[in-house]
């Protein structure tokens, strides 16, 4: 019977004994422990969160590399075509100059022998005068030397002045 | 290997359980009674009583303090009422007589119970691992005030306790009691290690372990009896409606068999819990001891009888011992949780209707 029959003191010493070790566990036991335990649960949960954030810019950076390098990429492949562009256009311009100076030149010297040959020309000219002019005083002074021939030369010169002369005047 | 290991010390742990309990009766007696001795295990006593040398009683006397109408106060070791002796007119009262077991005062000859508040060998047995509880629980408190949580994580037995703790706290705490768990947590976590640790330190079978607190009405009734309050004292609106006014026909709140039935239902539900605990904790004790008296039964009966029946008893004997272990651990688990429910309802909301 004694043992469903609860005993007078033991309820009260286990009254006591019992509070005491639920208000020392309450006070100083537990709280610690749960707390210390949540906070770094949450610890936890931000460090994931973090390192997800942290990945996902990652990523991000990531994807500006590769659009960055891309760029570049495109870039200098645009750059190579427009240097090539401009020293094919270089060497056509040189070309094209080189083509006309030549031209000039030749143009050049073609007028200096034109220049020349006139020149040329004109002293064989003047010394072919200058003996046409020293052969006619010959064979006029070898003619003159009679008077009825410089007489006859001189009206015949005469006429040929009038002649020039109403010539001008009709 | 290490199991092994504790299935051995599990199996010398049941020996050493008899011979603590059996060893007096077998000097004195011939015959041995299973019944006294298993109920001198599992119940109170005024002195502790921890081995039995070659008839020689081995026990720490411990104070009786008790209060009589006659004479007042008396604080007094109980080592003069040992073997029925009587001191200033104090005596235990022998089997048979009304009162047994307890201290009787004798006055112009009739036998009257004084208020009894000796300090006996359960209330020494929870002082014990009450202070063996606050060490381990301040212990590892201390270790949290020493360390940065977010930078260091328990090993050892703070981190093990630190698992018991989460998975109380969670498991059972989160769950059932509901949005002000932190309130309660306090109070249902350290009910679930005072009953663990009382059961754990009733398996163990030499002192300072060995006894029956948990399987003791009083130790239940008290645990009982604080979460009766926790439930009623800070119940809300909707509680109390519920059991003053629930929500059925009315005429069965006009004639209050309704509220009838749940102002019982009150007192059911921890009167439910204190009756689990003591009588699953009480069993556990009273089948080892059984179970392990065979061996000493059978002793008369030939060498291959007792040989054969010690180690079906050894076999059963650490059968039970680990069934003990979990049981310890269920009951305060289940302890726990049924308090978490019966506060989480108390704190229920309306239903959105």
């Amino acid at each position: 019977m004694s043992l469903i029959t609860p005993d007078f003191g033991l309820l009260v010493w286990m009254t006591l004994i019992f509070g005491i070790v639920f208000f020392i566990l309450a006070k100083f036991g537990f709280p610690a422990i749960t707390g210390m335990v949540n906070e770094r649960a949450a610890h936890i949960r931000q460090s994931l969160e973090d390192a997800k954030k942290a990945k996902e810019e990652l990523e991000g950076l990531q994807e500006t590399c590769r659009k960055m390098l891309d760029d570049t990429r495109k870039e200098q492949a645009a750059m190579l075509e427009q240097s090539k562009k401009a020293s094919q256009q270089m060497v056509e311009d040189a070309k094209a100059r080189a083509a006309s100076e030549a031209s000039q030149l030749i143009a050049l010297a073609r007028n200096q022998i034109e220049v020349e040959k006139r020149e040329a020309l004109n002293d064989v000219r003047n010394v072919v005068v200058d003996l046409a002019i020293a052969v006619s005083e010959k064979v006029l002074r070898e003619k003159l030397q009679k008077d009825e021939n410089q007489t006859a030369f001189v009206d015949k010169i005469l006429a040929e002045v009038e002649q020039s002369r109403k010539n001008c005047q009709i | 290997m290490k199991r092994l290991f504790a299935i051995l010390l599990l199996c010398f742990s049941a020996t050493f359980l008899y011979a603590q309990h059996d060893a007096a009766p077998q000097g004195e007696e011939e015959n041995l009674n299973v019944t006294e001795l298993i109920f001198e295990h599992v119940g109170d006593a005024y002195d502790w009583h921890i081995i039995t040398v070659n008839g020689k009683h081995v026990s720490i006397p411990l104070p009786c303090i008790v209060y009589s109408r006659n004479s007042g106060w008396h604080v007094f070791s109980s080592h003069h009422l040992a073997h029925g002796h009587s001191y200033k007119g104090f005596r235990i009262a022998a089997e048979g007589e009304e009162y047994a077991g307890k201290i009787v005062e004798e006055c112009g000859g009739s036998v009257a119970r004084p208020l009894d508040l000796s300090m006996t060998k359960n209330v020494f047995g929870l002082l014990f691992n009450s202070a063996l509880l606050v060490i381990l629980v301040l212990g590892c408190a201390s270790w949290y005030r020493k360390h940065d949580a977010r930078k260091d994580v328990p090993g050892g037995f703070t981190g093990l306790f630190e698992m018991l703790v989460t998975m109380v706290e969670d498991d059972i705490i989160k769950d059932c009691v509901g949005k002000d768990y932190k309130r309660y947590s306090p109070y249902l976590l350290t009910a679930f290690f005072f009953i663990f640790i009382n059961n754990l330190m009733g398996i163990v079978p030499f002192f300072p372990g060995g006894l029956n607190i948990t399987g003791n009405i009083a130790v239940t009734m008290v645990l009982a009896l604080f979460t009766f309050f926790m439930v009623n004292l800070f119940g809300n609106r909707h509680y109390w409606k519920e059991i003053l006014w629930p929500d059925v026909p009315m005429f069965l709140k006009v004639i209050p068999l309704m509220p009838l039935i749940e102002i019982i239902g009150m007192f059911t539900k921890p009167f439910s819990l204190m009756v689990r605990l003591f009588a699953n904790i009480l069993a556990g004790h009273c089948m080892i001891l059984g179970v392990v008296s065979v061996i000493f039964l059978t002793a008369k009966m030939g060498v291959g009888m007792n040989a054969g029946l010690s180690v079906v008893s050894i076999c059963i004997g650490v059968f039970m011992d680990i069934l003990e272990l979990l049981v310890a651990f269920l009951q305060a688990y289940v302890f726990t949780m049924l308090s978490s429910v019966f506060i989480g309802l108390s704190r229920q909301e309306e239903h959105a209707e």
